[in-house]
Formats: C-alpha cells, structure tokens, sequence
C-alpha cells in the first residue's frame, strides 16, 4: 500500500496532517479541515512512598479526575529500582476496591445484625468509649512511680497508614497512655 | 477506532524500505575523516558534564556515498509518497541542477545549520516538512556511523541528561518498557537510546507532576505524550513489554503522528530538528541545565 495524504489520513481514520513527513511542520497544503479531532483523556503520574513496611519503597500513582488508576513501582527509584513485593502490588487495591467499606458499619454488643450509621453518630461515640474505658481502667500509680497508663485500650496501626498518619496515632495513643501499641509494619 | 494503529500497517513497507536503507548504509565508508574522538578518560568526564560526544569540527565526508544514499533516499519517497510527487520533484531537480550539493547539505544539516537550511528552502520554494524530513533521514548514516565510532571506546553509558549522548539534540520518541517501567529515550538524528527519569520532563527537569500531565488518545492506551505545562514541550510515548534493543522506533515515530497534532493543537510545541539547542558546551543555558541535573543527584543522594 502507498503512502497517499487521502489514503493515510482515510486508512487511518483521524487526523495526520496528510502523510508521514508533516511531522516536522505542517504542509501548506492541508487545509484545517481535513484535520479530525481526536479524542484524549489526561492523567498525572506521581511519585510516593509504599506505605506498608520500613523498607520504604518508591512508586508511581496514576491518577485520573482525581482517581488512581494505577500503582507501579518507581523504576529510578534507588531502594527499590521498579520492584515492588506482592503487598506494594497490590496496593492498588486499597485505593480502588469494590469490597472496600466506604460507610460506618456498627455491631451493637450482643446483636447479630450490622448496622448503617453516619460519621456524625460514630465518632463521638467512640470517644466516649474510649474515655468511658480509660477513666475505668487507668493506672496513674505503681509501687509509689508514676506510670499513668491504661491497659485497657491496645492500638494496631494499619499497613496502609502512611508516616505522617502513623506518627500522629503513636502520640493520640501515648497521650491516652496506651502502652500495648503495635504496628503491622513490625509483625 | 485506532488512529495509531492503522498508520503503522500503512507505514509498514516504506519503514521497511527505510530500514533496509540504513542496514545498507552501514556497510559503507562514509567519512573520508570521522570526527575527532576522545580517548576514554576523557569521554567517560566529558558524560559527566553533560557534553555530547559529536563535534562536526573538521569531518570530511565521502562525496560518491552521499549522492548514492541522497538517490536511493529520494527513490524511497518517490515510490511511498505519492500524493507530494511534485514536492519530490522539486527538490530532485536541485539536485540534478546541481543547486543542492548532496555532500554540501548533509554537512550543512550534521553541523545543525538550521539557519541555512532554511535560507535554502525559502530561496528554492521547497516543502518546508518534506526537505527537513529527507535531510534528517540522509544524515543519519552519517550521524550513526559516528556515534558508533565515538562509542567503541566508552564502556557504559552513564548519561543522565534529557539530550542525545551523541549529537545533542531532543529526544523523538520514549519507550516505556511495562515490565520493568524504565524510561528509554530515542534520538531520531542519530538513533542513539539512552535512559531517563521516567516523572520528569526531560526539556527543563520540571519534576512537580501537578505541571506535567500524561495524554492519552482515546482508545489508544499504549500511545502517550507527556506534556510539560512549564515549558509547554512535549515528549511522545509508547509503553509495552517489547525489548528495546530492537523496537522500531522509526516506525512507531512515524506512526504516532496523531500525537503530534493533539499537542499542537493543546498549545505544546517542538523544537526545531535542524539545531541543537545546546550547542555551545561552555554555553550558560547549557551550564544551567546542568546544575539543575546536579543539585537533582546530590539531594537524591
């Protein structure tokens, strides 16, 4: 098949500015309607840390309209050159997943039954537990030094939490005297 | 409906003709003195400062091979492109009159005297794309026999500018490879491939991806520009599992035109292939540039 401005630009179906050399400028002899539009959508690429575990791998997050697309590991990244295990793999799947909870499910104690509720009713109601539990359960003395602690409340921080979140939970959790606190990156 | 994919089946057999022109090529001796090349010390430092390799200074090129390959290059467009047969035409005749002197043009076009080049098309009325388009590809024996030369005593390219390693100018194409997600850039001047930072813009460094977006033609997810929105230039992309020592970056260039049209169309622009902008070493916007890559490596680090 010969290289023809009609038949390349009918073959192709969309616009190419008559023939393989117009790359390098457009021909004056193309007019501005034989020039289709061709649809496009955009897309960032950022780089971020994995959040899963102290080793600190690069990645590249994809995004569209404000959603991931997809999650890859950082090919110049120096820790990790591209790699990534199958947890950071996966990291998709913590962004973009139809079995993740988005509404606040509650299980009142001795009922089978999940329950719907709103942020407004959930979050006040777990800082009154939390308070009801460390008011019942604090120690703020032992053999004559001060411990002030509460064994009552044990925190697990979350492998999808990221540094900044990670370092905020410690403190809101020593500050309540929370001494059983671990993290997933440690097991 | 693939606009991409259907131009490379159109372009398959003149790429093909392209193709068996270079492989011809090779077996030639082009120059009659090649350029003047480093030994190995000096080459490996010259790298880490960001000079390219090829200094057009005082070559001597074989006059019987370029009016061979300037022939055969012009039989190739006659018999692919049809429908610019009296573009062609045209610029066969300077030839014949002797108006272009092939070996003349070639070194005006390795030495990137774009000014001149154009002063000649102005002055002879010539199809601006199509003459630029035959004198690249008619330089490119030249430039890859030299690149090869320059290159035999360099061990490993350890090059990490957005420029060729080799002739200095701006990279055509990108190739993305899916698997490992390495960035390779391809010189179409020179067919040289170097790799490069895959969330930076390879013009001005700009790395904040809030400027630097990816566009995609509908349909066509393999086929990408990154466009940068600082220096609003852009860089056309393939991304797929191919190996890409042998991937036919003519082909997919040549192919991806419809990029080009979305980025001119978005306001994004490209630099003319006929010059480097580096072109002076010891040049400030060269120096900055390169203090940009630096001071990049040392917070890396």
């Amino acid at each position: 098949m010969k290289i023809s401005r009609r038949g390349f630009l009918g073959a192709a179906g969309a616009g190419t500015l008559g023939g393989v050399v117009s790359i390098f400028g457009v021909p004056k002899s193309v007019k501005a309607a034989e020039i289709p539009e061709i649809k496009t959508v955009r897309s960032t690429e950022s780089t971020t840390i994995c959040p899963f575990c102290g080793v600190g791998c690069g990645l590249i997050v994809s995004a569209r309209e404000g959603k991931v697309i997809n999650i890859e590991g950082d090919p110049d990244h120096p820790i990790n050159e591209g790699s990534l295990c199958s947890k950071g793999m996966a990291l998709f799947q913590i962004a973009v997943n139809e079995r993740r909870l988005d509404k606040v499910k509650y299980r009142a104690p001795g009922s089978s039954e999940w329950e719907e509720k709103s942020w407004d009713w959930a979050l006040p109601e777990i800082a009154k537990r939390v308070k009801k539990t460390r008011e019942a359960t604090f120690i703020a003395k032992e053999d004559d030094k001060i411990v002030n602690r509460t064994n009552g409340i044990a925190c697990l921080g979350g492998a999808a939490l990221d540094n900044e979140e990670c370092y905020l939970y410690s403190k809101f959790a020593r500050s309540l005297g929370v001494t059983y606190l671990e993290h997933q990156a440690r097991i | 409906m693939n606009t991409i994919k259907g131009n490379l089946e159109i372009l398959e057999p003149f790429v093909l003709d392209l193709k068996k022109y270079f492989e011809k090529s090779r077996a030639l001796s082009l120059f009659k003195r090649l350029p003047l090349r480093d030994e190995t010390d000096n080459a490996a430092q010259r790298f880490s400062e960001g000079s390219y390799l090829l200094s057009p200074c005082g070559i001597e090129l074989n006059k019987n091979e370029c009016n061979s390959l300037a022939l055969e290059l012009m039989d190739i467009l006659k018999l692919h492109l049809i429908d610019r047969s009296d573009e062609i035409a045209a610029i066969n005749n300077l030839f014949i009159n002797e108006e272009i002197i092939p070996h003349k043009i070639i070194l005006n076009t390795l030495k990137n005297e774009g000014n001149e080049i154009r002063k000649q098309i102005s002055h002879s009325n010539l199809s601006e794309d199509l003459f630029t388009f035959f004198l690249v590809y008619l330089a490119r024996p030249f430039r890859e026999q030299a690149a090869t030369f320059l290159m035999e005593e360099v061990d490993k390219l350890n090059w990490q500018y957005g420029y060729c390693p080799i002739c200095g100018h701006w990279p055509e194409l990108g190739h993305i490879n899916s698997e490992g997600g390495e960035r390779t850039l391809w010189c179409l001047c020179c067919n040289t491939k170097w790799k490069f930072k895959r969330t930076q813009c390879v013009f001005c460094l700009n790395e904040n991806h809030e400027f630097l977006e990816i566009i995609n033609p509908v349909n066509e997810d393999s086929y990408r520009i990154q466009a940068c929105k600082k220096c609003k230039r852009y860089l056309k992309e393939v991304r797929n599992s191919d190996d890409v020592t042998n991937f036919p970056f003519d082909k997919i260039y040549l192919g991806t035109i419809p990029l080009d049209i979305i980025s001119e169309n978005q306001g994004y622009i490209q630099e003319s292939i006929l010059t480097v902008r580096y072109d002076n070493s010891n040049g400030n916007e060269l120096l900055m540039y390169r203090q940009k890559v630096m001071k990049e490596k040392i917070n890396f680090n």
